[in-house]
Parts: structure tokens; C-alpha cells; sequence
């Protein structure tokens, strides 16, 4: 298969190559896999599309990224070829006019796709969806996450204190990318829920910031447990809070079962997690409510008003189940209402 | 609101002045008209804008007629 991208001749030193590769910008600041002609050119196979097809305009370069470019970052950030269609749909769903890529890229907040994996796709690449989801020891988590931040760095331009601009940034940003665990959820999967059928594989991607663990040993009923999601969910001082947005909720499936045996459906707990979620306006100071007032209409009330709902919609809550055995849960709050999250289909080749 | 034909005007403070001239660049916009403003000027006070405003309205005036 013959490449477009120019060749480069370097070092055979793995150590002299590395110090290139960061010297040149490459890199998010870890070692790369060399990007050599044979690698790229098997991921592009693996993609079942041409070399040179246009996936998408990334922001803010707004520079074309086509499969090629795709694959030589996919290959850099250690994915295997099986990979190469998740970071495709990633690329996709992160695209899209509403998930706000310029804004995400530019922004000072924290924010970084977050990516979900549902389908039987999971188990044939060897996605974790089980014990320590978003941490360490699975390469597809690993390799897939980060191969759409070298995009969002290397098509995209997003660099550092230059471009993307994060005041403080997060860990996320080097991958975030976790299956939902479908076998142990009590509920339909979340492409499920958006009409896709089981056997078809998606990713969701959501503007995220750092995940908060929710931490319930106690509590042997929804009503409880309830109160202590929407509890660790009440944060003052993050984007949702003023700005509105998404927020995704990530149950354990141990508690996603205490749910699930109240007679719970998944769009109950996000109702009663909407319903309880009350955002009292006295924990705002004034700079900061004016701040809001001209950027979340339903902080614009007047002083009488003592508490809004947290969030406009039930809808902006977001659930799903992932993680293996234990009482504990985790919250993603977002880059706020300037983001919305997207589902995409993988399209895997025959 | 510039690819609209209505004349715009930037405010961009110095830290963000790489983000700035590259998106100017990457919207097909180089010549839209930036008016430098300090950091921060998200948490100013009213009477901090409007010192702000007098300061860079000759710059403002200057890049939309000038």
C-alpha cells in the first residue's frame, strides 16, 4: 500500500527516536510506537476504508483528517489494527457540529472525550468493561482514548498553553475510555435505549470532566442510594452548575442492581435523580450568579427564587452501567451546555 | 458575523493570543480585526469594563472605520 505522508528518516536508537519524536511535537509527552510504513498501512486496512477517504475537519486547524493521518496517530498512540474502527466512530461523534470540538479543543476548562464502547465489539478487542474500567492494564482503554487526543493534538492542532488552553487540564486527557458492562447491567445498554440493536457496536462520547467516585456501602434501597448520588452530584463549583449540560452517571452494577430491584428503570432513576437535583442560588456569590445569569436562563430569576433544578432536563442525565464487583459508582460532570454527548456506529469491516 | 459582511471586532487577551491568530487563520478570516484587551477580563468589575471600554474604544473605532 503506498502512503501519502512523507517519509522520515530517523534514528534506529530507541532513545535518539523518542527525543525526535518530542522534539518535533508528536507526542502527548509518553513514548510513541514508531509509525513505520507497515504498521500504518495495516491499520488502514483495518479501517475498511481508502487511505486517502475524509473522515473529518478537526478544530481548531480545521485541517482534514483523513484515514491515513488517522492510522499513523492510531499506530503512534499503540492500538492494535482491531482498534482503528472505535477511534474512526470516536473521531465521528467528537465531530459533530453539537459535541463543540473548537470549543472543547480551546477552552480553559478540563474538558476530554470521554468514550464508551457498547456492543459485542467489546469482548472481540479486549475492551475492559469490568473491574477498574478507567484505570490501568487493558491496551485497548489505554491505546484507543489516546489515539484521539494525538488527533485532536496532531491533525487538530490543540497544543498546549499555545491552542488548547485547559488552566489546569486532567489526567483524562491522555485517554478515557471504558465498555459499558452490558452482561452484569440490570437494564437494556445504552445504544439500546438510542435505538440501535444489541449486536450493533457504538461508541459515546462525552465533553468530560474528571470522574468523582460516589461510594455507598450502606444503602440497601433505591430511595437511599438516590441520596447519595444526587448528593455527590450537587457540585457547586463546575460547569454544570451554572452552564447546564450533561452529566453522566456511571453505576456500579451492584448498585445499578439495588436500582434496578426497587422496580426501577433506568429513565426513573434519571427523573428522580432530575427531581432531587436541586441547586440552591445562596451558594453562588453575586459575581459568580451574574456570571451565570447571562449564560443559563434559569439562574436570570429574581430574588425570591431560593433554589432551580440543577439541571434544565432529566434528559441531561446520563446513565450507564460499567465496572466489576463493589458499592461504588462514579459521576462525570461535563464542559457544561456547550457540549452535547453523540453516539456513533463503529462500522466494522466483514 | 464577519462572513456576514458585518463588521467585527475581536477582543483577545495575551494568553490566548496563539488560539486567536490560529483560528483567525483556520476560519479563512486573517484579517479580522483584533483589539488586545488585559488578563484576566472575566472577572472585572462594572467599573473595571468600562475603564476597560474607554481604553481600547479608540482601537475598536480604529479597526472598524479605519
Amino acid at each position: 500500500m503506498s502512503l501519502r505522508a512523507r517519509v522520515l528518516e530517523v534514528s534506529a536508537s530507541p532513545g535518539e527516536m523518542q527525543d525526535y519524536f518530542e522534539a518535533q511535537g508528536f507526542t502527548d509527552g509518553l513514548p510513541v510506537v514508531p509509525p513505520t510504513e507497515d504498521l500504518v498501512s495495516a491499520m488502514i486496512e483495518a479501517s475498511g476504508l481508502p487511505g486517502d477517504s475524509e473522515l473529518a475537519v478537526v478544530a481548531p486547524s480545521q485541517v482534514m483528517a483523513t484515514v491515513e493521518k488517522v492510522a499513523i496517530n492510531a499506530v503512534m498512540a499503540g492500538c492494535r489494527p482491531s482498534f482503528m474502527p472505535v477511534v474512526v466512530a470516536a473521531l465521528r461523534a467528537i465531530t459533530r457540529p453539537e459535541w463543540n470540538l473548537a470549543g472543547v479543543q480551546g477552552t480553559t476548562h478540563m474538558a476530554t472525550p470521554v468514550i464508551f464502547v457498547n456492543g459485542p465489539i467489546r469482548q472481540r478487542i479486549g475492551i475492559n468493561c469490568s473491574s477498574n474500567v478507567f484505570g490501568q492494564g487493558f491496551r485497548a482503554n489505554a491505546t484507543i482514548g489516546r489515539a484521539v487526543r494525538l488527533v485532536l493534538m496532531n491533525i487538530g492542532q490543540g497544543l498546549p498553553g499555545k491552542t488548547d488552553m485547559a488552566t489546569l487540564g486532567s489526567p483524562c486527557k491522555f485517554t478515557f475510555c471504558g465498555g459499558e458492562n452490558e452482561e452484569q447491567s440490570p437494564w437494556d445498554p445504552y445504544h439500546v435505549d438510542h435505538g440501535m440493536k444489541k449486536e450493533d457496536n457504538t461508541v459515546m462520547v462525552h465533553a468530560a470532566e474528571g470522574p468523582h467516585n460516589m461510594q455507598d456501602h450502606g444503602s440497601r434501597n433505591s430511595d437511599e442510594l438516590l441520596m447519595t448520588i444526587a448528593d455527590t452530584m450537587n457540585i457547586t463549583g463546575n460547569n454544570n452548575a451554572g452552564l447546564g449540560g450533561e452529566i453522566v452517571v456511571v453505576l456500579g452494577p451492584e448498585h445499578a442492581r439495588i436500582l434496578a430491584g426497587d422496580g426501577m428503570s433506568k429513565d426513573d432513576v434519571r427523573r428522580e435523580l432530575h427531581r432531587r437535583l436541586r441547586l440552591e442560588l445562596s451558594r453562588f456569590g453575586s459575581g459568580l450568579r451574574a456570571w451565570y445569569r447571562k449564560r443559563r436562563p434559569a439562574t436570570d430569576v429574581g430574588p425570591e427564587v431560593k433554589e432551580i433544578p440543577y439541571l434544565d432536563d432529566w434528559k441531561q442525565i446520563l446513565v450507564m452501567v460499567a465496572g466489576g464487583p463493589g458499592l461504588h459508582s462514579l459521576i462525570i460532570p461535563s464542559f457544561g451546555g456547550m457540549s452535547r454527548s453523540t453516539i456513533e456506529r463503529i462500522a466494522v469491516p466483514a | 458575523m464577519e462572513k456576514e459582511g458585518i463588521p467585527t471586532v475581536t477582543f483577545v487577551s495575551p494568553p490566548f493570543r496563539t488560539l486567536a491568530m490560529r483560528r483567525r487563520e483556520s476560519q479563512g478570516l486573517p484579517d479580522l480585526a483584533v483589539v488586545w484587551v488585559v488578563h484576566p477580563m472575566m472577572n472585572l468589575t462594572p467599573p473595571q469594563i468600562e475603564t476597560l471600554a474607554d481604553n481600547v474604544l479608540p482601537d475598536v473605532i480604529g479597526a472598524l472605520v479605519g
